[in-house]
């Protein structure tokens, strides 16, 4: 996380995704976060890195942890645009590890006397960080069970032509079958990682197959410290012997038990709310892959390729009307995110109403959007529908029957 | 035992997977097809590109001599005003050529930053402020010559004939001769670049070209017709932002602009049609509508072009007298944004490049 956060810092990107845009999109419920400015942004990056160090080392282990889940997932809600399902992994982590006894044994802590040192360890604060895992990726390859991945192909079919002058593996992705192969390999081992990675006898096999997997996916697609993330949390998976073994070469070797005990209460509570997320789109009528509903938070990686136009009409009552240009309020990355996703052109159309009425003194105007977004390597389909005003909508837990159908799904 | 079973499901796996046959034209996409960018490029590289940024350069060089000849007399000011027209016209040619070497000469910034600023235009004629390479100068290029030339020289004829105006007007003529030169000798070399790269990746040709044309329409679709007309500033005309508000050649500008990026679009060069965007479409059977997507977009072109052809009078006039035409005119314009940005790369597989994240995807 350390490196992940210099990194951050070091590209620039804190002014860019925090700083320069004039809007900040929000997640459902979140829309009164209050904004930090620049400098306390960058105070807040500096203790999210001194809080990882102290982490890491194991020195006032939970009040750095506490403080590292606020501070990053207020960082994560603080633009909705910039959602990943790897930031997200990280802020259940923390959180997760909030309640874990991380700094009884090899910390700072226990060695200053600040934690009581213990060598013991119940069982469930590991079976939570596997069910954890087991449930990103479980779902991650449910999700891939739709045709559009498993038996068009798609999007892997653009991406493997975007690598096909590769060296080594260009070739293999220049094959006919390659798409299809690939698409089933990603969504067999998304879906049965977990079970091999339980079992004693297929785990050595599984956890090679858990590198090598990500260490593809890592040099094929953007995805910043995902595939670490997993290549180090899988290793839990191994015994407690296996982890005496390699622990026993740090010089020290503690004579620790893993004994049994139920779960917590919040743990189940936390559990059954992981395992509803994923599936509250079931909920609605609408087309997952297209109008996203239910999307966020469930594990839907890599699913789409999508890109979108969404341009904004002003009707100020009785005069006529006039197009915005988003470039004047959003930053590229966001009106890219936005032209996508219902709901933040809903919140958009409604900050473009707000600005509105207040630089123009205007108390009543419409706002409608021109929009069209295309899937998958198909021709574009209009998305929202035109004629509504949207600024007579609200966002809620209910289907967003104002977003068209697609006819091809 | 258990060998017998892994041999059968390898087995089966692999007469699966061979028997999905290579996938062909009909999915509708590129990367789903089976289409040989080979004589594309080629017809774009030999008879597109490269001919017209060299007629570029030609029409450019005789413009010089024009103004070189202007200083020692030997031609009127009519003459030179006739020589900006054609090499700004010529310019409408060759801005979908955005990419590669145009691109490291930042051509198009330097070249057409308009509209120009008169303030900074005089500022920088009394300082002598001909330091080109600092980005975001609208006081440069052929709109700077176009307000000097049509603007000022109708007015105020002394100043325009100062020596300081003579020499400022000599720095932008020989920084673009330059820039168009380098760009010449470099696709020498670059050509080989240009035909090799084939795909669809973001650093291939196809790409390179359709992000450069959908640059230059937005750019079109923006500041030539959307803020003039005042479709995209509050619904206020500002029919003096248009693309040459002195010598009022804008109606010919955008003609040129629209013909030019459908021409290319279409591969078409002086001496026939060759291989080009619309046929890689119609290989690939990409449809909107029920209509083929590439005749949907010449239909389009068409219609922009004859509405623009319907003006009886300038760009300018029109929007001042007319504009609900220009917002006509406008909304073709939108509508043929969403066929160039979003339809075409989404089924040729390539994407938009030219505004980018910053940060990780998932």
């Amino acid at each position: 996380m350390l490196f992940g956060l210099v990194r951050t810092l070091a590209q620039g990107w804190v002014h860019e995704l925090y700083v320069k845009p004039k809007f900040h999109f929000s997640f459902f419920g979140f829309d009164g976060l209050p904004r930090i400015g620049e400098s306390a942004i960058y105070v807040l990056y500096a203790a999210l890195i001194v809080a990882a160090l102290f982490i890491a080392i194991g020195f006032l282990y939970r009040i750095s942890i506490s403080l590292f889940f606020l501070g990053f997932t207020y960082l994560e809600l603080f633009d909705a645009t910039n959602y990943l399902n790897h930031y997200y992994l990280i802020c259940l982590f923390a959180f997760v590890l909030i309640f874990l006894p991380a700094n009884k044994a090899y910390s700072l802590d226990a060695k200053l006397g600040i934690a009581k040192r213990a060598t013991d360890v119940s069982a469930w604060t590991i079976y939570l960080i596997m069910a954890q895992i087991g449930i990103v990726y479980t779902f991650a390859g449910l999700a891939k069970l739709h045709p559009e991945w498993i038996v068009n192909a798609m999007p892997l079919t653009i991406w493997l032509k975007e690598r096909e002058h590769w060296p080594i593996l260009g070739s293999l992705f220049q094959l006919s079958f390659a798409p299809i192969l690939f698409s089933i390999l990603g969504a067999a081992y998304d879906l049965f990682i977990f079970w091999f990675l339980l079992f004693k006898k297929t785990r050595p096999m599984a956890y090679i197959t858990v590198v090598v997997f990500h260490l593809i996916t890592w040099s094929m697609f953007n995805i910043g410290l995902f595939p670490l993330i997993m290549i180090v949390s899988n290793i839990i998976f191994f015994s407690a012997a296996w982890h005496k073994k390699w622990l026993s070469k740090l010089g020290e070797i503690p004579n620790s038990k893993i004994h049994s005990q139920s779960f917590p209460k919040w743990a189940i509570l936390y559990l059954c709310i992981q395992l509803i997320l994923p599936i509250r789109f079931l909920f609605y009528k609408s087309q997952i892959l297209w109008a996203e509903e239910g999307y966020r938070f469930s594990w839907r990686v890599m699913l789409v390729e999508k890109s979108g136009i969404a341009n904004f009409t002003i009707k100020p009552k009785g005069k006529p009307g006039f197009e915005v240009r988003n470039s004047d309020f959003l930053m590229a990355f966001q009106e890219k995110q936005m032209a996508i996703q219902p709901d933040f052109i809903l919140q958009y159309a409604k900050y473009l109403g707000r600005y509105f009425k207040r630089t123009m003194n205007l108390t009543e105007l419409e706002v409608f959007v021109d929009s069209h977004v295309a899937l998958n390597g198909r021709v574009s389909q209009v998305f929202v529908k035109p004629t509504i005003n949207l600024l007579a909508l609200e966002d809620s837990w209910e289907s967003k029957t104002w977003v068209k159908a697609h006819p091809e799904l | 035992m258990r060998n017998q079973i892994l041999i059968v499901i390898v087995g089966l796996s692999l007469a699966i997977f061979s028997s999905c046959k290579p996938k062909t034209q009909d999915d509708g996409n590129l990367c789903s097809s089976d289409y040989d960018q080979s004589a594309l490029l080629k017809n774009y590289a030999n008879n597109i590109i490269i001919p017209g940024l060299e007629t570029f350069e030609n029409e450019f060089s005789s413009f010089k001599s024009s103004w070189d000849s202007y200083k020692t007399k030997a031609k009127s000011l009519t003459q030179l005003q006739v020589g900006l027209k054609d090499v700004y016209l010529e310019f409408q040619k060759i801005q979908c050529f955005d990419f590669g070497p145009m691109e490291s000469q930042n051509f198009i910034e330097k070249a057409n930053p308009f509209p120009c600023n008169q303030m900074e235009l005089a500022k920088s004629i009394t300082t002598a402020n001909t330091d080109f390479s600092k980005p975001d100068r609208y006081d440069i290029g052929l709109p700077a010559l176009e307000t000097l030339f049509y603007g000022l020289a109708k007015s105020d004829i002394d100043s325009f004939k100062t020596a300081k105006t003579q020499e400022y007007i000599s720095a932008i003529i020989n920084d673009l001769h330059n820039r168009i030169k380098t760009i010449n000798t470099d696709w020498v070399s670059y050509k080989a670049d240009f035909l090799s790269r084939k795909g669809t990746d973001a650093s291939s040709s196809l790409s390179l070209m359709v992000n450069a044309l959908n640059k230059n329409f937005e750019i079109s679709k923006r500041d030539r017709v959307g803020i003039p007309t005042g479709a995209l500033t509050l619904g206020i005309k500002q029919a003096n932002l248009v693309e040459s508000p002195h010598a009022e050649f804008s109606k010919e500008l955008l003609l040129g602009n629209l013909d030019c990026t459908k021409r290319f679009f279409q591969g078409i060069w002086n001496k026939g049609d060759g291989e080009g965007l619309d046929e890689v479409l119609d290989y690939i059977k990409a449809s909107k509508n029920d209509i083929g997507l590439s005749i949907g977009i010449l239909n389009n072109y068409d219609a922009m072009i004859a509405k623009l052809q319907s003006y009886s009078g300038t760009l300018k006039n029109q929007v001042v007298n007319g504009n609900s035409e220009v917002i006509a005119l406008y909304s073709l314009m939108s509508k043929q944004l969403v066929y160039l940005k979003s339809d075409m790369p989404s089924v040729l597989c390539i994407a938009i490049t030219y505004l980018d994240n910053p940060s990780d995807s998932d």
